[in-house]
């Protein structure tokens, strides 16, 4: 028995697109689950957490968690300021950060010059060690900051090292950023040098004959054809220093003014003991949700405004071939 | 094509090259190496808190030993993990990698769904996923999870039957199954590594695939033919990336095991984390050598 093509191919297809739906909505259930069972705890009430089953729905929706924890008149969170401290850390550190790595990525990537094989070796080394294994002696080495030996060498005309504290202003964040050895910087430096890498030689030729210096072949060249991997670093870097509390609980300040959201979350947690009554935990557990959802509301909306430059970006760099 | 070439040899001159990854050196010298040799001389020392800072009484090999022979947990936790990750590892580059191509294609709604897939890199921070231990989710998510996939009831104890008949075979699909309901949690670490297949796939430059369309490939050729082999770069980025964010996961049994030394034995969990470092490396260096002569690039 012989299949007709011309019914056999449309079905195929179409089974093909209901499966790929179903497999998708699947896996998009199981990835949304706990995100929308806090969300819709971040807007029930305390006494229906309490009392009832909880579906995934509340009865009815209220802000009061919201209220009660940040925005009320005896709120304990101040959101606001938790929020431009960790504001002001990422966003820099992230400016700082593209700007290194995309610069070691394309030393790395396009010049073959001695020792560059070493220097890559480094890079995989600061991917690789533990943050926890260098976190102490860093500590002494930003309290005591002699500007990458400047100080010592002051020091020899002086009679006294010369350092800086520069812990004391959000400082031990941003040098190491602009150093290529922030937070994550090895893996963003690596992925730098890989789309180097692969971008065809002939594009560097071309502009070198047009007379280009190596600073305007990597601004005006290797830059633009890589926007993809710059949005996606950009926006991963500003995750990761929103969402850490690691480096955040040992290099800022004391004080409550200075605290990140990410540590203010981790304090109040150890803060806040077993409630008087089980309803009491319940609300505090209630208006938990609400601070978590707050506190990562800001990076959904980074997100929602990246991802659509971001897939533009990605949709683009298939085209030039 | 051809097979990859180390780095291509673009310009002789050594100073350009330099220039670009001097910030990463002066920070690498200052900000990574002087601690780190810092803590690697504590981890050969026995550290006190003295009067007048630190106090330091030399001990030699003392921890190193007692890391590899005295302290049994440490490698049984690392040989566990390694066993573990084999596996796991595998399963996460396979969903990425798998759901990547589907992503790629062109259908209503696939914004959606990528930003859905990414939603786990948001949510990364320990405060956030602690939460989501303390909703239940989990538990709770891994029986409806397990249900959708396996069907639910008197169903799921026929599939059992089944899986019984198969004898020898069945401990093997058990585990895929027992996999499967830990689908949330390596969705969880997919995020990345389906964005960077994603991109990897978007640099395969189109006409190939009208290419092979012209010449009448079937799709399962094409992909074998284009897809695959084009991908190879992406996957050993994607490989190398999972392996160290697998094993540097802050909820790690060894990170977690050399976080809590860090407060009271400083010097041993300073000797810990060089042991497990040098333990990943020594596994990375192999995917690399292993993969990167495999790995086949455009031009």
């Amino acid at each position: 028995m012989k299949f007709n093509k011309k019914i056999v191919e449309p079905c195929a297809s179409f089974l093909y697109k209901v499966f790929r739906y179903a497999l998708l909505i699947g896996i998009s259930y199981v990835v949304l689950f706990p995100v929308i069972k806090m969300i819709s705890s971040a807007f029930t009430p305390a006494v229906e957490l309490y009392t009832e089953e909880s579906g995934f729905l509340p009865s009815r929706a209220t802000f009061e968690n919201f209220k009660n924890a940040m925005f009320g008149e005896r709120a304990y969170f101040n959101f606001l300021k938790y929020t431009k401290n960790t504001a002001t850390i990422a966003l820099l550190c992230t400016l700082l950060q593209v700007f290194s790595c995309s610069l070691v990525g394309y030393g790395l990537g396009r010049y073959n010059f001695k020792g560059n094989p070493i220097v890559y070796a480094c890079v995989l080394f600061t991917i690789i060690l533990p943050v926890q294994t260098a976190i102490i002696p860093l500590y002494y080495e930003y309290r005591w900051f002699d500007i990458f030996g400047i100080g010592k060498i002051i020091g020899l005309f002086t009679g006294e090292a010369f350092t800086v504290n520069i812990l004391n202003n959000y400082m031990a964040f941003y040098v190491p950023a602009l150093f290529g050895v922030g937070l994550n910087s090895g893996i963003y430096i690596f992925l730098f040098r890989q789309f180097f890498m692969s971008m065809p030689r002939d594009l560097e030729e071309a502009a070198k004959i047009d007379g280009c210096n190596p600073i305007s072949i990597y601004l005006r060249i290797m830059i633009p054809n890589i926007k993809p991997v710059v949005v996606t670093v950009a926006l991963l870097s500003v995750i990761y220093y929103w969402n850490d509390a690691l480096l955040a609980g040992v290099f800022s300040l004391p004080g409550d003014d200075n605290l990140t959201l990410m540590v203010a979350l981790e304090e109040m947690r150890e803060r806040q003991g077993i409630g008087v009554s089980q309803l009491d935990a319940m609300r505090k557990q209630a208006e938990h949700y609400a601070i978590i959802l707050t506190a990562v509301t800001p990076l959904m909306i980074l997100f929602l405004i990246g991802q659509k430059f971001f897939v533009e970006c990605m949709d683009r760099s298939g085209s030039k071939g | 094509m051809k097979r990859n070439k180390r780095i291509k040899i673009i310009t002789p001159n050594d100073t350009a090259g330099w220039m670009f990854v001097l910030p990463f050196v002066i920070g690498f010298i200052f900000l990574f190496a002087k601690p780190v040799a810092q803590s690697l001389m504590y981890s050969f020392n026995n550290v006190t808190v003295g009067q007048e800072g630190l106090v330091f009484e030399p001990i030699g090999w003392e921890n190193f030993k007692t890391m590899l022979t005295g302290d049994a947990k440490f490698i049984k936790a690392l040989w566990a993990m390694v066993k573990e990750a084999a596996v796991k590892i595998l399963v996460i580059m396979f969903i990425s990698m798998f759901l990547a191509i589907l992503l790629n294609e062109k259908f209503a709604g696939r914004l959606l769904f990528r930003a859905i897939m990414f939603l786990p890199v948001i949510f990364a921070a320990d405060q956030v996923l602690s939460v989501f231990n303390a909703l239940g989710g989990r538990e709770e998510l891994q029986d409806t999870t397990s249900s959708f996939f396996m069907m639910s009831g008197e169903a799921s104890g026929f599939v059992e039957e089944i899986i019984g008949s198969f004898g020898p075979l069945s401990s093997v699909i058990e585990k895929f199954t027992g996999y499967a309901t830990q689908l949330f949690n390596l969705l969880w670490s997919a995020g990345i590594q389906i964005i960077l297949f994603i991109i990897g796939l978007q640099t395969i430059p189109a006409y190939l695939y009208e290419v092979a369309e012209m010449e009448g490939a079937t799709k399962w050729e094409t992909f074998w033919k284009i897809t695959f082999p084009l991908l190879t770069p992406s996957i050993l980025l994607c490989l190398i990336y999972t392996i160290i964010d697998y094993f540097n996961a802050s909820t790690n049994s060894i990170v977690v095991m050399i976080d809590e030394y860090m407060l009271g034995n400083f010097d041993y969990a300073c000797a810990m984390s060089w042991g497990y470092s040098v333990a990943i490396f020594v596994i990375v260096v192999i995917v690399n050598a292993f993969l990167s002569r495999r790995v086949i690039s455009m031009d």
